[in-house]
C-alpha cells in the first residue's frame, strides 16, 4: 500500500515536471510564432513604427547591435522613466522583429560599481542620481554595427519621448551607411554657430562656417546654407552662382527685412547688391514690402506676425508642407514675418512648393508688422483665401547669373576656377522665406549648457527636423530624409497639470492684473532709478521718500502676488486630497452599498421563491 | 450546464452575503488607490492609459487573490463538508470549475470597483479607452489565472492560513522570477534569448497588455496558466479522494 502510495506520488511529480516543460515549450512556440505580432491599440498608436522605419529595419546591410544600459531601479525611483522603459524596449522589439535577426538587442544592468557601470560610463551613457542621491542610475543604448561604427544615445529623456522612433531610425539608417559630404554655411548674422540647429546638423554632416567675404566655395563643400542674405557682395555671389552651376546645392534663407536693415547702415560697400536681382534669375521673387500670415479660426485672431509686443508664430501642418519624399506624418513647423515667393517663369527646372499655405492665408504691409500694434495688425489683415507659397525646391540645369568671369581671365583652380555659363551638373536649390526659423526660440523648448548633446534638444516645433529633412534629400540620402516623425503631444496631460490649469483659468484675470501693476511700478521704479544716476535728479527728502514709497508698493504687490500663488497651490492641493477621497473612499464606498442592497433584495426575492415553492 | 451555474450562484452567494465582501473590496480598493496616488504618480505621470493604478495589480493581486481562493477547498476540509460534496451527484470537473469561476467573478467584482476612477478620468482628463480596456482584460486574464493557482493550492492545504501564505508566496515567485540567469546558461541566440525569456515572464505579459501592446501569446500564457491550475485542482482532489 505504502509502495503504491510512493509511487502514486511520484507518478504526480513526473507529471508536474512534464507539464511544467509542456507550459514552458508551448509558451516559447507561441511566443516565437505570435510575439511579434501585436496589436496597437493605443489611441496614438504610439508602439506602432513608420512604414519609413520598418524599411529601414529590414533592409539592413549589417548586422546591429543595440545595447541597452537601464538601471533595475528605475521604473520604482522615477515612474515617468519606467513607462518610457516600457516604451523604449517594445519599440525596440519591433524593430527587431522586421530586421529579420540583423537587430539583437542587449539588456545590461549597471549596478553601482560594478564592471558594467565603468562599462557605461566608458560609452558615454549619461548617470543620474536616484531620488535619495544614493546611487547612480542609467538609462542609455549604444548602437553598433559590423564595421565599427557606433552612435550613442546617453539618456533617454522623457521629453524626448516623441522623438524616439525618429532618434532610433536615424541611428539605424546612419548606422546602414549614407552620404556624409561636408555642409557650408555662411550667415550675415551673428553666432550663429552656436545655436542649436547646427549642433543638431553636426552629428550627422560635417560643418564649415564660411565668411560673407569669400570668394569661392571650397569644392569639398556640396551643400551651401546662406543664412539671412542682405547686401551680399558681387564676389559671393559669383562665387555661389559657380558653385551651384558645377552641382553644387543651395539652401537660401531669406528675410523680408534682411535689405531694410541692412539699408539702415551707411558703411556698406556700394558694389554690394541686393539679393533680390539675383534671386530673379533662379525664376522667383520675393515682395519685401509684404509679409505672409494665415487666420487659425473665424474669430479674427491671428497667429502671425512679430512686433515688439506680440511675437506670434505662423504654425504650418502636414497639409502645408511637401518635402518630397518626405513622409513626416505629423510635422510642425513654426515661423515668425515669412514672405511670399512668387514664381516667375519656370526655367529648365523643376520646381516644387515645399511650404504653403493654402487655408486662411493672407498678407500684411511689414511696416505694420513691425511697428504696429496687436490690434492694428489685426485690423489690417484680411485672409484673401489664396495660395501663398513660402519655400521652393528647384531641381534642374542653371545659368550663370553673370556674363563673365568677374576677375577678368584670372583664374585659379582651388581659389577661382574657371568661369562656367551653364550648369555642368543639375543642382538643388531650396529657397525658404524666413531665416528667424531656425533661431533656437522657433523650435527648441530648452537651451542646454555648454557640453549637452544632440539627445538634450527638446523640439517644440519640426524646424531643425525640416532643415535636416532638406539636407538629407540634397545629399541623396533617402532613407534618412523620408524618416517618419511621430509626433504625438507636446501638451502635459498629467492630472496636476490639467488641474493647474483649470484653477489657472479661474484666476488668470487677477494674475495678469497684479504682473501688470508690479511691470508698470518696476519700469516707473527703474526710469526713476536712472534719472537719479544720471543726476537729472538730486537727491533730496522727498526724493528719499518717493524711493521708500516704490519700494514699498514693490514689495507689498509682491508679497500680494504670493499669496495669491500660495492660494493657488493651496487650491490645487485640495483638489488633489478631494480627487483621492473621491476616488479611495466616496465612490467606491456607494459602489459597495448599492451592490449589498441589491444583494439583499435579490435574497429576498429568492428567499420568497423558495417559501412560495415549499408551500405549493 | 445549469447544475454549474447553480454551484457558481451558491458560491457567489456564500462570498457576495458575507462581511467579505466589504472586507475584501476595502481592502483592495484602500490598498489599489494608495499605490495609484502616493506610489504610482497618478498626479505627475501623463496617465491616459491609467498606467499609475494598472502596473501595480499584479502586487495588489498577489496579496488580494489568495484571500478569494485560500477558502474555496481549504475551508470546505476544515469544517467537513468536502466529503458531501465529493459524494453528490456531480462531476468533480464541474466542482472545480463552479468554485473557480466564482472567484473569477470576484476578480472582475473587484476590478468593477475600480470603474469610478475610469469614469471620472473621462470626464476630466483624457483617457485612452481602448488601451484601458486592454488592461482591465489583462488584469482580469491575470487575476483568473491567480485563482486557478491559488485554488490548486488551497486543495492541498488543510488550512485557510496555509493556504493563503503558500498561494501568495507561489504567486510572487512566479512573477518576479528572472529567468534570464537560467536561460543564460543555454547559450541561445540574442533574439531567441530574449524572446523566450519575455516569453515565460508573467509580468512581461502583464505589461503588455497594459501598454496595448496585445497579441495571441499574452493570452495564451494566462489561459494556459489557467488550465494548468484548474487541471492540478481536479487531479489533486481526485488523488485526495482516493
Amino acid at each position: 500500500m505504502q509502495i503504491k502510495n510512493m509511487l502514486k506520488k511520484l507518478l504526480l511529480i513526473l507529471v508536474l515536471c512534464l507539464l511544467f516543460i509542456l507550459f514552458i515549450s508551448v509558451m516559447s512556440s507561441t511566443s516565437l510564432i505570435f510575439g511579434s505580432k501585436k496589436a496597437d491599440l493605443t489611441q496614438t498608436h504610439k508602439y506602432s513604427i513608420s512604414p519609413q522605419s520598418l524599411n529601414i529595419a529590414k533592409n539592413l546591410p549589417n548586422p546591429i547591435n543595440v545595447t541597452l544600459y537601464i538601471s533595475e531601479d528605475l521604473g520604482n525611483e522615477y515612474p515617468e522613466l519606467g513607462i518610457h522603459n516600457q516604451y523604449l524596449q517594445r519599440l525596440l522589439n519591433k524593430y527587431q522583429a522586421a530586421s529579420n535577426g540583423k537587430i539583437s538587442i542587449n539588456i545590461k544592468d549597471p549596478l553601482p560599481y560594478s564592471a558594467t557601470e565603468y562599462e557605461a560610463k566608458s560609452e558615454n551613457i549619461r548617470a543620474f542620481p536616484d531620488t535619495g542621491n544614493t546611487k547612480n542610475l542609467y538609462f542609455g543604448a549604444v548602437f553598433n554595427n559590423s564595421n565599427g561604427e557606433k552612435y550613442t544615445i546617453p539618456y533617454f529623456s522623457v521629453q524626448r519621448q516623441n522623438y524616439t522612433e525618429y532618434d532610433i531610425s536615424r541611428i539605424l539608417a546612419k548606422l546602414s551607411g549614407y552620404n556624409q559630404n561636408k555642409i557650408g554655411v555662411i550667415s550675415f548674422a551673428d553666432n550663429i554657430s552656436n545655436w542649436q540647429i547646427f549642433k543638431k546638423i553636426k552629428t550627422d554632416y560635417p560643418i564649415e562656417h564660411l565668411s560673407k567675404q569669400s570668394i569661392s566655395i571650397p569644392q569639398d563643400i556640396k551643400t551651401l546654407i546662406v543664412y539671412a542674405p542682405q547686401k551680399m557682395d558681387n564676389k559671393l555671389i559669383y562665387a555661389i552662382d559657380q558653385f551651384v552651376l558645377r552641382g553644387g546645392n543651395l539652401i537660401l534663407m531669406i528675410d523680408p527685412y534682411a535689405e531694410k536693415i541692412a539699408a539702415k547702415y551707411p558703411y556698406t560697400k556700394n558694389n554690394n547688391i541686393n539679393f533680390i536681382p539675383w534671386l530673379k534669375h533662379y525664376g522667383m521673387d520675393m515682395d519685401e514690402n509684404k509679409i505672409i500670415g494665415k487666420s487659425i479660426d473665424k474669430s479674427g485672431e491671428y497667429l502671425t506676425f512679430l512686433n515688439n509686443q506680440n511675437q506670434q508664430n505662423i504654425y504650418f501642418d502636414i497639409k502645408d508642407i511637401n518635402l518630397p519624399n518626405h513622409m513626416g506624418k505629423a510635422l510642425k513647423i513654426s515661423m515668425q514675418t515669412a514672405g511670399e515667393l512668387n514664381l516667375l517663369s519656370k526655367k529648365d527646372a523643376t520646381y516644387t512648393e515645399v511650404l504653403s499655405i493654402t487655408e486662411g492665408g493672407g498678407s500684411i504691409d511689414s511696416k505694420i508688422v513691425k511697428f504696429g500694434t496687436k490690434e492694428k495688425i489685426s485690423s489690417n489683415f484680411e485672409p484673401d483665401n489664396k495660395k501663398h507659397i513660402l519655400a521652393y525646391l528647384i531641381e534642374g540645369n542653371f545659368t550663370s547669373f553673370f556674363s563673365e568671369n568677374i576677375y577678368g581671365n584670372i583664374t585659379h583652380p582651388d581659389i577661382i576656377p574657371a568661369f562656367l555659363l551653364n550648369s555642368i551638373k543639375p543642382a538643388k536649390i531650396f529657397v525658404i522665406s524666413d531665416s528667424d526659423f531656425i533661431t533656437d526660440k522657433a523650435w527648441n523648448g530648452v537651451l542646454y549648457l555648454k557640453g549637452s548633446t544632440v539627445y538634450d534638444q527638446i523640439p517644440t516645433n519640426n524646424n531643425a527636423d525640416l532643415l535636416l529633412s532638406v539636407i538629407d534629400y540634397m545629399n541623396n540620402n533617402l532613407a534618412l530624409s523620408s524618416l517618419h516623425i511621430n509626433y504625438l503631444q507636446t501638451e502635459d496631460y498629467s492630472a496636476t497639470a490639467q488641474i493647474s490649469n483649470t484653477i489657472y483659468k479661474e484666476n488668470k484675470d487677477i494674475f495678469l492684473q497684479k504682473w501688470k501693476e508690479i511691470n508698470a511700478l518696476q519700469k516707473e521704479f527703474i526710469k526713476f532709478q536712472e534719472e537719479y544716476n544720471s543726476q537729472k535728479t538730486t537727491m533730496s527728502l522727498s526724493k528719499i521718500q518717493d524711493y521708500d514709497e516704490y519700494n514699498r508698493k514693490l514689495f507689498k504687490l509682491k508679497e500680494e502676488l504670493k499669496a495669491l500663488n500660495y492660494k493657488f497651490q493651496q487650491e490645487i492641493l485640495q483638489k488633489i486630497h478631494f480627487i483621492i477621497i473621491l476616488n479611495s473612499i466616496i465612490f467606491p464606498s456607494i459602489l459597495l452599498l448599492c451592490l449589498l442592497i441589491m444583494l439583499k433584495i435579490y435574497r429576498h426575492y429568492k428567499i420568497k421563491k423558495y417559501k412560495r415553492e415549499l408551500y405549493e | 450546464m445549469r447544475q454549474l451555474y447553480a454551484l457558481i450562484q451558491k458560491e457567489n452567494l456564500i462570498f457576495f452575503s458575507g462581511w467579505g465582501l466589504l472586507l475584501l473590496g476595502a481592502s483592495y480598493i484602500v490598498l489599489s488607490m494608495f499605490l495609484n496616488f502616493f506610489i504610482g504618480g497618478f498626479f505627475v505621470l501623463d496617465n491616459k492609459n491609467l498606467y499609475s493604478y494598472f502596473s501595480f495589480q499584479n502586487v495588489v493581486f498577489i496579496l488580494i487573490i489568495p484571500a478569494i481562493t485560500m477558502r474555496s477547498w481549504a475551508e470546505e476540509r476544515k469544517f467537513g463538508t468536502i466529503e458531501f460534496l465529493l459524494t453528490q451527484p456531480i462531476s468533480l470537473a464541474k466542482l472545480v470549475m463552479a468554485k473557480y469561476l466564482s472567484c473569477c467573478s470576484s476578480v472582475a467584482f473587484l476590478l468593477f470597483l475600480s470603474f469610478p476612477l475610469w469614469i471620472y478620468c473621462n470626464v476630466y482628463y483624457q483617457t485612452d479607452n481602448l488601451n484601458i480596456i486592454s488592461s482591465y482584460i489583462g488584469c482580469f486574464l491575470m487575476g483568473a489565472a491567480f485563482c486557478a493557482i491559488g485554488s490548486a493550492i488551497s486543495a492541498i492545504c488543510t488550512s485557510s492560513a496555509i493556504a493563503y501564505i503558500s498561494t501568495s508566496t507561489i504567486l510572487f515567485i512566479l512573477s518576479f522570477m528572472d529567468f534570464s540567469k537560467i536561460l543564460y546558461n543555454l547559450k541561445l541566440q540574442q533574439a531567441t534569448y530574449s524572446r523566450l525569456q519575455n516569453s515565460l515572464n508573467l509580468d512581461y505579459h502583464f505589461y503588455d497588455f497594459i501598454t496595448g501592446q496585445i497579441s495571441f501569446d499574452n493570452f495564451a500564457y494566462f489561459i494556459l496558466l489557467s488550465c494548468l491550475g484548474i487541471w492540478l485542482t481536479i487531479r489533486i482532489l481526485e488523488y485526495k479522494k482516493g
